[in-house]
């Protein structure tokens, strides 16, 4: 049961903290799958990485909700790439999860706090 | 270097999706995974370890499913629905869209399809009835010129049957009518057979089936001149000359044995409802040369001849009437002749009533139906905003998008038709073996008009449902949806009141159904209640119908013999001979009065007669309030006549006296007997339960020859199971004489109200699965905003709310829209309500009870309804709820 619930916990966690990482990271200029998953790995100095396989499922899902949008853009001396960028309503959403995660995480500290006291 | 994109297509190759969509998902999907490639290579990785460290990456955690899982949304494709297209292709490619979203949902798409199927089915299955009994037309060339023709005497406010003389006297003088025609119901004795059978039989005048221009099946119709006395002839059902005769057409011609006397067969009728199968074997309606006229007892039709208006015929009737009211002032006061449409053959007008009340109801249920469709459309379309935005986004025209919605319905309502089409043949299945009290039930069937209908009403529904639930999540999702908050699933705040509106709807109308249904049911349950003077428990009646060519000594020897040996028999408590059935339609009657009392014509009170042996009223429960019943020595006397009358009777002519020893007057105005009070037994209701008790004189049998018998017996045990010995008991005194027609009183009191127990069965049904239908659609409405509000909730839980104060709210939302629904239904229900009066009993169409009880069983339920989905959002986890966010 406890077992379970730590492996609820976490997927939970991992699965919302992967969404506001992404959201993050086109926040500022549109980027590709690969952009991405390599920035979050380098950021994260290791400790998440994206495979290929949940990468992309990812992505097009936040599309389909209409928070990213993705298009196939051609840039001088590159080739072909979909590049990702966030939508007014993805600003919406990451503005919303960011103050979310930041009371979270203060919640987290709070409580891990006070028992340590 | 691998070839990424044949791995990655691989592995996406079963989705089955857009072609554009799959190859950017795989060419992107395989540069990713070039550029992974190299920087392993970089790394100092070998390429065999570096391929095979990127498939176990590709293959770990299912790409193939995560893609699978995602919506639709083509926005990857943007040859979608750029302007209106091909319209067959776009149709075709709107209908595998469809076909494919209806399949990965497959709760959604089942709750759909059943709800269509429920709807439909009973709708097609009420009107497979209302088709069979209103709208088939009569089995007469013509049947718009036929008409029924009573005598009236609009003064007192009643019609009746035409005596002989009267309906002679109409065939002469009439100038309006191709052929009039008389019939009256009569028993016929078969014998010379293995076993003497009993036949239903009818005497019918020459004209009767001239009226109908009927073709026989074989032989002849009656010839003029065959209703003079000597004609020994005789036509047969096109039933009893299959299922007894074997269809054979050497019968015509040939001589049968019908109560005691050679019959020619000279033809065979066409089947067919009503006339042609009310009796087995028809033979001619004497004219006697003296005819009577102060009882009537043939039922009239008239068929006008071409070109003649219903007015003029009227205007004719009116001028014969005048001439007899002339001839005849004594018998004739007050004496009018009325015709009615034939459409009445097949169902009165109060059956009709009913029936057309049961097609509105399940037109409501069906309605219901629809709303709750249009309930599930909107929560899926609200699911798929994001999609359809999308799709607008991308250039697809609002009317493609429209379209695509309204395809999927259209699939759903096909499916859900073709489900309820089937659903309706066992339903008839079943309708056809139940005693509905209505004529061509029994031969309900599906024809090309019920399947048009289905094929209607399955389009319409669709249509309606997949329009409304197209535009609502148009309007909602085409312009703002990309702005509008950011949870998944989120209707607006319009589209939320939409549905309660819905709820609201569905509350109003299944209420007043069960308002129908309950008023219903409370004035059943009152007939049922109502002191019917009788006993009907282990109570059974017989029919033994001595052959007219017996005299009446014979006849008689015949009746004590049967009462004498049945009384022997183990298990008999008495029997008794009755000349009528109680209940059953047809009843002998007679105007009363006291001497001296000026009443005339239609003034005189009509009071039913019975013929009964001493016994009788013992046998049937019937209690003596005062003075003495007959003894066996009494017998039928002229001058005076003794009678034992009914209690109403009693006071009607002797209020506050002892009428015992009083003088009647008998057959008032038809020429009055003089009757002498010996005894006053109990009311009963003998012309329905619905009726008011009736008045009745009973004389003794003895000294009268009035056939058929019916006895009634009670019996110390199951009365059926007496039947055997009943019948050895007969044969052993005559053997050519049958025994028929055996009936518990239970069975006789059951068929009286089958008309009402079928309208009852058929809306509390109804009624029943709206509700079902309501309930859904609140717990429905309110589990999905529910679900849409658990953030909501996580917080006030967090921030301190407590279960109780959750609960409320959540149940105060959901009743808000039942609660209108209530009022709303309320005052449909009293408006509505007043349609039925004419079939409600001892119950106001505004009954408080009623109203009360049903608003309180509803708001319960949809309690109920809303306790579920709020406790279910109880359980919530506040941490995940939160992060949702």
């Amino acid at each position: 049961m406890t077992y379970n619930l730590s492996r609820m916990f976490d997927r939970e966690l991992k699965k919302g903290s992967a969404e506001l990482l992404i959201l993050s990271l086109v926040e500022q200029e549109p980027r590709h799958g690969y952009d991405i998953a390599r920035l979050i790995e380098l950021r994260s100095k290791g400790v998440i990485r994206f495979k290929v396989a949940s990468l992309y499922p990812m992505l097009y899902r936040l599309e389909a909700r209409g928070w990213i949008q993705g298009r196939w853009i051609e840039k001088t001396g590159h080739r072909r790439r979909r590049f990702y960028r966030l939508t007014a309503q993805g600003r919406k959403v990451l503005a919303a999860q960011r103050g979310g995660w930041l009371a979270f995480a203060d919640a987290i500290s709070r409580i891990t706090g006070v028992e340590h006291a | 270097m691998r070839d990424w994109r044949a791995e990655v297509r691989r592995r996406l190759g079963t989705l089955g999706m857009d072609p554009a969509r799959e190859t950017s998902i795989v060419e992107e999907v395989a540069q990713d995974l070039e550029d992974r490639y190299r920087v392993l290579l970089a790394s100092g990785q070998s390429a065999v370890d570096a391929t095979r460290e990127l498939l176990a990456d590709l293959d770990d955690g299912g790409l193939a499913e995560a893609v699978g899982r995602l919506p639709r949304s083509k926005a990857a494709a943007p040859v979608l629905g750029a302007g209106p297209g091909h319209l067959v292709g776009d149709g075709w490619h709107d209908a595998r869209h469809a076909l494919r979203m209806l399949r990965r949902n497959p709760l959604f798409t089942s709750a759909a399809v059943l709800t269509l199927a429920l709807g439909i089915g009973t709708t097609t299955a009420m009107f497979s009835v209302v088709n069979a009994v209103l709208f088939r037309p009569l089995p007469f060339p013509q049947p718009e010129r036929l008409v029924t023709i009573n005598a009236s005497f609009p003064d007192a406010g009643w019609t009746t049957s035409l005596s002989h003389a009267n309906f002679w006297d109409l065939r002469d003088l009439n100038e309006t009518f191709a052929d009039v025609g008389a019939f009256t119901g009569r028993s016929l004795n078969l014998s010379g057979r293995e076993l003497p059978e009993r036949l239903s039989g009818a005497e019918v005048s020459v004209g009767f089936f001239r009226a109908l221009a009927v073709t026989p099946v074989a032989g002849r119709l009656f010839a003029p001149g065959e209703d003079e006395p000597g004609h020994d002839v005789v036509l047969l059902s096109h039933r009893v000359w299959t299922s007894r005769f074997g269809g054979d057409t050497d019968l015509v011609g040939r001589t049968l044995t019908l109560d005691g006397r050679p019959h020619t067969v000279v033809g065979v009728l066409p089947p067919g409802t009503p006339w042609l199968d009310s009796a087995d074997a028809f033979v001619p309606l004497v004219r006697q040369p003296d005819p009577q006229r102060g009882s009537f007892e043939l039922a009239a039709i008239g068929r006008m001849r071409p070109g003649v208006s219903a007015e003029r015929a009227t205007a004719d009737l009116e001028r014969v009437a005048r001439v007899l009211r002339g001839r005849f002032p004594e018998i004739n006061d007050g004496f009018h002749l009325a015709m009615t449409s034939s459409r009445d053959w097949v169902a009165s007008e109060t059956q009709r009533r009913a029936l057309l009340i049961l097609m509105g109801a399940v037109g409501l249920l069906l309605l219901i139906a629809s709303v709750n469709l249009v309930n599930l459309l909107l929560a899926q379309a609200v699911g798929r905003t994001r999609e359809v935005a999308l799709r607008a986004a991308l250039g697809a025209s609002r009317t493609r998008v429209i379209r695509q919605l309204v395809v999927e319905s259209l699939l759903l309502g096909g499916v859900g038709a073709a489900l309820g089409f089937l659903v309706v043949f066992p339903i008839l299945a079943v309708l056809r073996q139940a005693d509905t009290g209505l004529a061509r039930v029994a031969f309900v069937e599906v024809d090309v008009r019920v399947l048009l209908f289905t094929v209607l009403v399955g389009l319409g529904t669709s249509v309606a449902t997949g329009l409304v639930s197209a535009l609502q999540a148009a309007a909602g999702a085409l312009a703002p949806s990309l702005r509008e908050g950011e949870r998944g699933a989120v209707g607006s705040p319009r589209q939320q009141r939409i549905r309660q509106i819905l709820v609201g709807t569905e509350v109003a109308l299944s209420l007043t159904l069960l308002v129908g249904a309950g008023l219903l049911l409370r004035s059943f349950d009152a007939m049922m209640r109502v002191d019917r003077g009788f006993q009907t428990e282990r109570r059974m009646l017989v029919q033994v119908n001595p052959p007219s060519s017996y005299d009446e000594a014979r006849t008689w020897q015949l009746i004590d013999q049967m009462i004498e040996r049945a009384r022997t028999l183990p298990g008999l408590i008495s029997i008794a001979a009755v000349s009528g059935r109680p209940l059953v339609p047809g009843s002998t009657g007679l105007g009363i009065g006291r001497p001296g009392s000026t009443d005339a014509g239609r003034d005189v009170p009509w009071a039913t007669w019975r013929l009964v042996t001493p016994d009788y009223f013992r046998t049937m429960g019937v209690s003596l309030m005062r003075g003495r019943i007959f003894t066996d020595v009494d017998q039928m006397e002229r001058d005076p006549m003794k009678a034992v009358v009914s209690q109403r009777v009693a006071e009607l002519l002797y209020p506050g006296e002892d009428p015992v020893g009083r003088a009647i007057v008998l057959w008032k105005g038809q020429g009055d007997g003089r009757g002498e009070i010996i005894g006053v037994v109990d009311d009963i209701r003998e012309r329905g339960l619905s009726e008011e008790p009736t008045l009745a004189v009973y004389f003794p049998y003895r000294g009268w020859r009035w056939l058929p018998v019916q006895f009634v017996l009670h019996t110390s045990a199951e009365a059926a199971a007496l039947v055997p010995a009943l019948r050895a008991v007969l044969s052993s005194i005559d053997r050519d004489v049958p025994l028929s027609d055996v009936q518990t009183l239970e069975e006789i009191v059951t068929r009286s109200v089958a008309s009402r127990r079928f309208t009852l069965t058929l809306l509390g049904g109804f009624a029943g699965l709206a509700m079902v239908l309501a309930l859904v659609g609140i717990h429905g409405v309110l589990a999905y905003s529910v679900a849409r509000r658990q953030t909501e909730i996580g917080v006030r839980m967090a921030l301190g709310a407590t279960g109780g104060n959750v609960l409320r709210l959540i149940v105060w939302q959901g009743m808000r829209p039942v609660m209108a629904g209530l009022a709303v239904g309320l005052a449909a229900a009293f408006l509505l309500s007043q349609l039925m009066t004419s079939l409600l009993f001892d119950v106001t169409p505004t009954d408080p009870t009623t109203y009360g009880g049903v608003a309180v069983l509803i708001a319960v339920a949809a309690v109920l309804a809303c306790v579920l989905p709020a406790r279910k959002a109880l359980r919530v986890n506040v941490m995940s709820a939160l992060r949702n966010e």
